[in-house]
């Protein structure tokens, strides 16, 4: 094996001095502490925009806040809850059980059913997204054959108990109008 | 005869430090998270109170709240005694720290000071080294290998750097010739080729490059809280410890960062001067005399450390948000290859500028 | 005996073996649909063919006997294009949204396409939507996944021998359906869902229920009737998903030396290949009466109500079975396994010195229709009858009907489950008993009229060996796990007989170590015969 040699960086003496370097930082840190662009969200007084893959917009609270961050948005492929996308009035999962398996989470449980579409043969009857499973990683949508499900840009996932985090087939559908 | 007037008069001074103490370490606590998060462009703590100002007390409600571990094969002694000793000698320091000239109220003379000895500086020396027993103590008694490392580590850096704190000072004690820190930031009202103020700063800018890079690694602060490297040692000494204990330990390193503010200020800032103030206004050379009330002066005097400590007190903050951790190879090597002579070379130095007269 | 070549390989088969059986038996992987082992081919598929040197045309191997001197060829360009387009045309109406299927995970069309077939297909009109179709309550067909293979169509032909399925309209319109005015009896209906190579024939039961790729099989015997059919037991965690037969794993069979032509075989291995091939509804459907998981949490105590603990129950048990001296009167069920009887009849006889025994009686297993060919049941509804008879007789234990022992009022009656309901009859007659111990996983109404109910384990749920009207001794194996605090029945009994005796019977191995010594019955009995229920290698790792 070739011996691998790394040679040291000579410093000159104004580098080795490293008092001007390091009120270089110094001089860093303090223009940051004075002048300074707002990044963080004082939530939940002030909200993002949801934009993109769901028309929601959710509501904003403080009307100051909302001028302040208005060029601020959730991007397009933020991965928030869960929705299942409907054709008409059927929906689109025919209960594969694809997003079930390859949930590394155990997030998804579908029970199902014969389906009332003629073009298909079944359909959910339970379809549960357990939020306090999931990880958000996305697989399930990768995974479902249907592009039935989906994952929204709805990122303000709070409940005051856990079973509300548990969402069902009827609420899946309507995160998208 | 003890006069019991004066004796009042020093105990509620004392009380009042202490307190202003231990509410300015509250303080900054929240200050450090505040100043940390305006540099990094975040927000910092904002919820509790006005400006997430109550946000020490919420701390501090929580670390009484919390749960007291012990681990079971600790020494159950040392490891209580641990913190004491790290918080004790923090305070202890500050009671030789002068924040205003002498006061002369109705025949007595009050010394804006707690303890006006003839040794200060060696008090300062002697208690300070005491902290450090703490940390080793607790590193030990905890029966944990992050623990005791960070201890040792301590130990190695605490004589690293105190030897070179020591030369920088005596460099300090050469021109001032007096080891009261009173007298010390009241020669440096004292004016140099009768127009700027002789402050250790300008006299001794070697010795106060040497003090300053000694006094961060004697407070355990970045660049060289090697002790409690997070990344390295989980929490150093105190990895340990929870709940008031811990809350000690925190506020211990806080304490000696104020009296190291202090220090700073009064060695080399003049403490409680203000250039041209004197005891009757102040007096401009050659221009003339501004007269000002005693007790004018003397607050404008506790002001004026006050603004000082507060300066090097967030310049702690400032540093830790800047500068990385040193290797520890890196820091020994700091200490004693370039500190430890260029604070001999300021000694020499000094001597010779004395001899010349020049200071 | 010809001797062939097969892609560079000679080897010598019995006389008029197909080429695919031969092909097979070498662990050749010939593609095939129509093609089952348990009835004659048809040629229909076309997936099987081969390339044979000296014929112009590529052959269908599924019926084309092997004979001296032929070089058979199955993995040449010709071969794979020709498989490539027999898919894309079998796939010109086939739906393939596998994840809808039923199927999807076991379908031998899904990994044929993904092994052999086109990636894309010529056809560019939209695929034909057709109506599903109710074949019986049992079974659903969806004509837009049936390959036309006729599988299901020679099963009714060639082994039920009633002929009711047939195909009606032709070309891409063609679906299977009954004969006009007859119906398909339930008897032996589930099979052709095992048979049907796609999704096109499900079963009700099953549909939607699981995915199959999410299910653990089991090998293990049927408990509805002392025939004891090998079967499948598809599990997730506690749950029994369904029953099925261990069709389509029988490619030891082709290794042996006698091996023929389906029609040549001797009767025996033909009655093996169908009782393995196929199973009977009762015990496809009605598995769940014989593992319905019951409500008994734990051990009921209703002597001491307090000590409720396995180990307060299995003493208080012992020292009253030892008070009651010879006066036990011993009641055991046919689904116990032979271990389990073994342990109670020793109990009953070397530390009681009880003579007697009552075997729960189960009803009949009656054919369900005189007219089919296939006549798998046999005997009654008791799994071990003939073992626990073979045991009591090698111990020397008369068996008398459950009446006379409850009839004779002994001091201690042990009933060892599962009763299935069967012991309700005496709730009545058990008034002057003084203490009565039940063994069962399912709670009824006798269960609720004794003393102390330990909860044991059903037959999905143990390890052991069951021995069917023929004698032969057949391994069950443990598919689920039990919920709750039931504990397996021959544990419980061996933990008994070493409080009163301090003797250590072992576990199910041990013992059945033990009778194979000590009954002549039970020689021979040997490790091979119990890892595979019958007398075949264990099933391939394929599917198919
Ligand atoms: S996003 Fe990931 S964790 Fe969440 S349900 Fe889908 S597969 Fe499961
Ligand atoms: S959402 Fe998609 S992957 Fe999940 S069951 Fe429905 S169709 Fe299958
Ligand atoms: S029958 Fe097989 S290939 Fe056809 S859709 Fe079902 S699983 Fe897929
Ligand atoms: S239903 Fe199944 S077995 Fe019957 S012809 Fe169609 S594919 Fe073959
Ligand atoms: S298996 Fe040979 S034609 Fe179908």
């Amino acid at each position: 094996m070739p011996e691998k040699s790394m040679t040291k960086k000579k410093y000159n003496f104004k580098e080795a001095l490293y008092l001007i370097e390091i009120l270089r930082g110094l001089g860093v840190t303090i223009k940051h502490f004075f002048v300074r662009k707002k990044f963080a969200i004082n939530y939940p007084e002030e909200t993002l925009h949801i934009v993109g893959n769901t028309q929601q917009t959710m509501k904003v609270m403080d009307k100051d806040a909302q001028k302040l961050i208005d060029r601020m948005e959730v991007t397009m492929n933020y991965r928030g809850k869960h929705a299942l996308l409907v054709d008409g009035d059927l929906g689109r999962c025919v209960a594969c059980k694809m997003c079930e398996t390859v949930c590394p989470f155990f997030a998804i449980y579908i029970e199902p059913e014969e389906s009332p579409d003629p073009r298909k043969e079944r359909s959910p009857r339970i379809f549960e997204v357990d939020l306090t499973r999931c990880a958000y990683c996305g697989y399930c949508v990768e995974a479902c054959p249907e592009n039935a499900i989906t994952m929204t840009s709805f990122y303000s996932l709070v409940a005051r108990q856990r079973p509300e985090l548990s969402i069902q087939k009827k609420e899946l559908r309507t995160v998208i109008k | 005869m003890v006069d019991y007037i004066t004796v009042a008069i020093y105990t509620l001074m004392s009380v009042l430090v202490f307190v202003l103490i231990l509410m300015t370490v509250a303080f900054l606590t929240l200050a450090e998270r505040r100043v940390s998060a305006f540099m990094q462009d975040r927000l910092g703590p904002n919820r509790v109170g006005p400006w997430g100002l109550f946000q020490p007390v919420a701390d501090g409600l929580k670390f009484i709240m919390k749960e007291d571990v012990t681990p079971l094969e600790a020494n159950k002694v040392l490891y209580t005694v641990a913190p004491l000793l790290a918080i004790i000698p923090a305070m202890l320091t500050f009671a030789v720290v002068p924040f205003g000239h002498d006061l002369f109220l109705h025949g007595r003379v009050i010394n804006l000071q707690i303890a006006n000895f003839n040794v200060g500086i060696l008090y300062i020396f002697a208690i300070a080294s005491m902290g450090i027993f703490g940390i080793i103590i607790g590193g030990w008694a905890s029966n944990n290998k992050y623990s005791l490392l960070g201890g040792l580590r301590s130990a190695s850096q605490f004589i690293s750097y105190e030897i070179s704190m020591g030369l920088a000072v005596i460099g300090i004690l050469m021109v001032y010739g007096s080891l009261k820190l009173n007298d010390i930031a009241l020669y440096q009202g004292s004016l140099w080729f009768n127009a700027v103020p002789k402050w250790g700063v300008l006299v001794q800018p070697l010795g106060f490059i040497v003090f300053l890079v000694s006094v961060f690694a004697e407070t355990n602060r970045v660049p060289f809280d090697l002790p409690e490297a997070e990344s390295e040692l989980v929490g150093g000494y105190h990895t340990e410890y929870s709940s008031m204990k811990f809350a000690f330990f925190f506020m211990g390193e806080y304490a000696n960062m104020i009296t190291a503010s202090a220090l700073i200020a009064t060695l080399y800032f003049g403490g409680w001067q203000v250039p041209y103030l004197h005891n009757i206004g102040f007096i401009i050379p050659k221009l003339g005399i501004v007269h000002l009330q005693q007790w004018l002066v003397a607050i404008i005097e506790v002001l004026s450390f006050v603004v000082k400590v507060g300066f090097f007190l967030f310049f702690f903050l400032w540093v830790r948000w800047t500068l990385p951790r040193f290797r520890f190879d890196q820091l020994t090597a700091l200490g004693w290859k370039v500190l430890i002579p260029l604070g001999i070379l300021n000694i020499v130095i000094t001597g010779a500028l004395i001899m010349l007269r020049i200071i | 005996m010809p001797t062939f070549e097969i892609d560079g390989k000679k080897i010598t088969v019995g006389q008029g073996v197909t080429v695919l059986e031969a092909a097979r038996s070498q662990g050749i992987e010939i593609p095939h649909f129509c093609y089952h082992e348990s009835f004659k081919s048809g040629g229909l598929c076309r997936m099987c063919l081969v390339e044979i040197e000296k014929m112009p045309k590529l052959q269908t191997s599924c019926t084309t006997v092997a004979t001296e001197g032929m070089v058979v060829k199955t993995t040449t360009d010709r071969v794979k294009q020709a498989r490539s387009a027999i898919l894309e045309f079998i796939l010109t109406n086939h739906p393939l949204d596998c994840p809808d299927c039923d199927q999807a995970g076991e379908c031998v069309l899904q990994e044929y396409s993904h092994k052999y077939g086109p990636d894309k297909s010529a056809f560019r009109e939209p695929k034909e939507l057709r109506e599903h179709i109710q074949l019986s309550e049992h079974i659903a067909y969806d004509p837009e996944r049936c390959i036309m293979c006729e599988r299901c169509v020679r099963y009714y032909r060639d082994v039920v021998g009633t002929e009711e399925l047939a195909v009606m309209q032709r070309g891409a319109h063609s679906e299977i359906t009954t004969f006009p005015g007859r119906q398909l009896d339930y008897g032996y209906i589930g099979n052709i869902a095992d048979i049907c190579p796609v999704g096109a024939l499900t079963t009700k039961d099953f549909r939607f229920k699981e995915r199959v790729y999410n299910l653990r099989t089991t090998e293990t015997i049927c408990p509805l009737c002392e025939a004891g059919c090998t079967i499948y037991v598809d599990a997730k965690k506690y749950t029994v998903y369904r029953v099925r037969s261990r069709n389509k794993n029988l490619t030891s069979l082709h290794e042996h030396p006698n091996r023929n032509v389906t029609a040549l075989y001797p009767k025996v291995f033909i009655d093996a290949i169908l009782r393995s091939s196929f199973i009977c509804d009762d015990g496809r459907f009605g598995y769940k009466k014989a593992i319905e998981n019951g409500a008994i949490p734990g051990p009921i105590n209703r002597y001491e109500p307090e000590n409720r603990t396995w180990n307060n129950v299995i003493s208080l048990v012992a020292q009253k079975i030892k008070q009651a001296g010879s006066k036990v009167g011993g009641i055991v069920s046919p689904f116990a396994t032979n271990e389990e009887a073994y342990a109670f009849l020793y109990l009953l006889k070397y530390i009681s010195g009880t003579n007697t025994i009552g075997v729960i009686d189960f009803p009949g297993a009656k054919e369900f229709n005189g007219a089919t060919k296939l006549q798998l049941r046999k005997g009654s509804q008791s799994p071990n009858l003939k073992g626990i008879e073979q045991i009591a007789g090698a111990l020397g234990i008369k068996i008398t009907p459950v009446e006379e022992v409850v009839a004779s009022k002994p001091e201690l009656l042990y009933v060892l489950g599962p009763t299935l309901n069967r012991m309700d009859a005496y709730t009545e007659k058990i008034g002057g008993i003084k203490f009565i111990v039940l063994q069962d996983f399912k709670a009824s109404a006798f269960a609720n009229n004794v003393h102390v109910v330990m909860p044991g384990f059903n037959f999905a749920q143990k390890d052991g060996t069951y021995t069917n009207k023929d004698g032969k001794v057949q391994r069950i194996r443990k598919a689920v796990d039990a919920k709750g605090d039931a504990r397996n029945d021959l544990d419980i009994l061996t933990d008994i007989i070493y409080n009163i005796s301090g003797k250590k019977l072992g576990s199910f191995d041990n013992i059945l170590g033990l009778m194979v010594k000590e009954i002549p019955f039970f020689n021979g009995a040997d490790a091979a015969i119990l890892t595979t229920g019958i007398n075949f290698r264990k099933a391939a790792g394929r599917l198919w």
